[in-house]
């Protein structure tokens, strides 16, 4: 084998190693991402609300000055999940489910809901949930860990310790 | 050991010439015990054990060299062109105003899905809300804090919408007078619905704040930045074509 062709063969294998790295990178950085974001929020299921985002605010990138944050990082291993949620019905509100790779599986808005609380249940597709009434919404969440995200805009600054004390009363209980 | 380096495809070659010479330099260590009928062995070219392994080990060792280094390049190319792909906007353009049709989306690419997660976690679906980032001006100059720019039009159609400032690290930009961004519930409109926005260096002084458009302000510091416009229930129309928003203009006013 000559020197040529030798280096042909070495330049190959590097862009054969380059293209596989390449693909994994891509593929992994949304989850790894995500688990680090999931490991920030602290004890699974559980509803953690921050103050208004201010250029403090390392956690999550791209924040909202506008918008109240409260999150659930969720871990369907032992059951479902059920959530609850007062909605303020004053301005935009919703509750959003994130699954590991980051792709928003569910969103449920105040427009969507005629009363005063939001309420499901999160599944697992194998999981069912043994006390839900009839008529609840069960969601399936396409993997075992992700984030439930509560948003609340931000109307009037008059209003946030009201609309802090509500998202606070957001749960998402472990069945 | 000649099977399984030759599973390697390539190095086949390389190996069969190594092995060979590996089972010649055996065969004149051990005398006439080993041959691999390539050609007469001359007596007088014997070599001594020591001899034969200090020609392997070289070759070796400058195979796993090589090896390395070829690792090495791949993986630093692999994470380069990684870089590459997602430092490029993607997304679709209208004016300065760049959206992705999937962010959010399970559906979305493997592409679409990495640069969301680096420079906007945790976004909505389009149909629930509307995510545009302008990172230059509306004749496509970057969009520096060393500069004041006005951000003009008529309000979006939405439910309610947000324009914020981010520094390069994708975070609020600190400054003084804590102003991050203007929205629907905070900008004062004109009677014909269209706004005016300032954006500038934050200054403490109350004259310099008016001079900055009063509430209609968002404050910068010198350095790259861009703006993030969320449109949150938007209307029907937009959320199935965002190509025909229409979006606020971004005018440089001027630079220090």
């Amino acid at each position: 084998m000559n020197g040529r062709t030798q280096f042909a063969n070495w330049a190959l294998a590097a862009l054969a190693i380059g293209v596989a790295v390449h693909v994994a990178a891509i593929h992994a950085l949304p989850r790894f991402i995500m688990a680090r974001a999931l490991a920030r929020f602290g004890e699974p299921n559980t509803v953690h609300v921050g103050g208004r985002p201010t250029a403090a605010s390392r956690g999550v990138v791209r924040p909202s000055h506008d918008i109240l944050y409260g999150a659930c990082a969720f871990d369907l291993r032992s059951g479902p999940l059920h959530v609850t949620a007062p909605v303020p019905h004053t301005a935009y509100w919703s509750v959003s489910s994130f699954d590991s790779a980051t792709n928003n599986f569910f969103v449920l808005d105040d427009r969507q809901i005629s009363g005063d609380t939001a309420d499901f249940y999160l599944v697992r597709p194998s999981q069912r949930v043994p006390n839900a009434g009839h008529g609840h919404l069960i969601v399936t969440a396409p993997t075992r860990r992700g984030l439930i995200l509560f948003r609340a805009v931000i109307d009037n600054e008059a209003h946030l310790p009201q609309l802090t004390a509500t998202l606070r009363q957001a749960r998402c209980d472990g069945q | 050991m000649r099977h399984n380096i030759a599973a390697f495809g390539f190095l086949r070659g390389r190996y069969r010439e190594s092995g060979h010479d590996e089972v010649r330099d055996a065969h004149f260590a051990c005398g006439s015990a080993l041959s691999d009928g390539t050609g007469p062995v001359s007596h007088s070219m014997r070599m001594e054990p020591s001899q034969a392994h200090r020609g392997t080990i070289p070759r070796v060792a400058a195979f796993a060299l090589k090896a390395l280094g070829v690792t090495v390049v791949g993986i630093v190319l692999g994470l380069l062109t990684a870089w590459l792909a997602l430092s490029s906007a993607g997304g679709m353009a209208d004016g300065p105003w760049r959206t992705s049709l999937t962010a959010g989306d399970a559906e979305s690419g493997a592409y679409a899905r990495a640069r969301v997660a680096l420079h906007g976690l945790f976004a909505l679906n389009r149909g629930e809300t509307l995510y545009y980032t302008a990172a230059t001006d509306s004749d496509d100059h970057r969009l520096d804090g060393a500069c004041r720019y006005e951000v003009y039009g008529r309000a979006p159609d939405a439910r309610w919408w947000s324009i914020t400032a981010y520094g390069a690290d994708d975070y609020l930009i600190p400054n003084p007078a804590n102003r991050y961004s203007v929205a629907k519930t905070t900008a004062m409109m004109q009677p014909d619905n269209s706004f005016s926005v300032q954006v500038s260096r934050a200054s403490t002084s109350p004259q310099a704040s008016r001079e900055n458009g009063g509430g209609n302000w968002i404050a910068v510091e010198p350095g790259r930045f861009t703006l993030t416009l969320r449109l949150y229930n938007p209307a029907p129309d937009i959320a199935r074509d965002p190509r025909h928003a229409v979006l606020p203009a971004i005018k440089l006013v001027s630079c220090r």
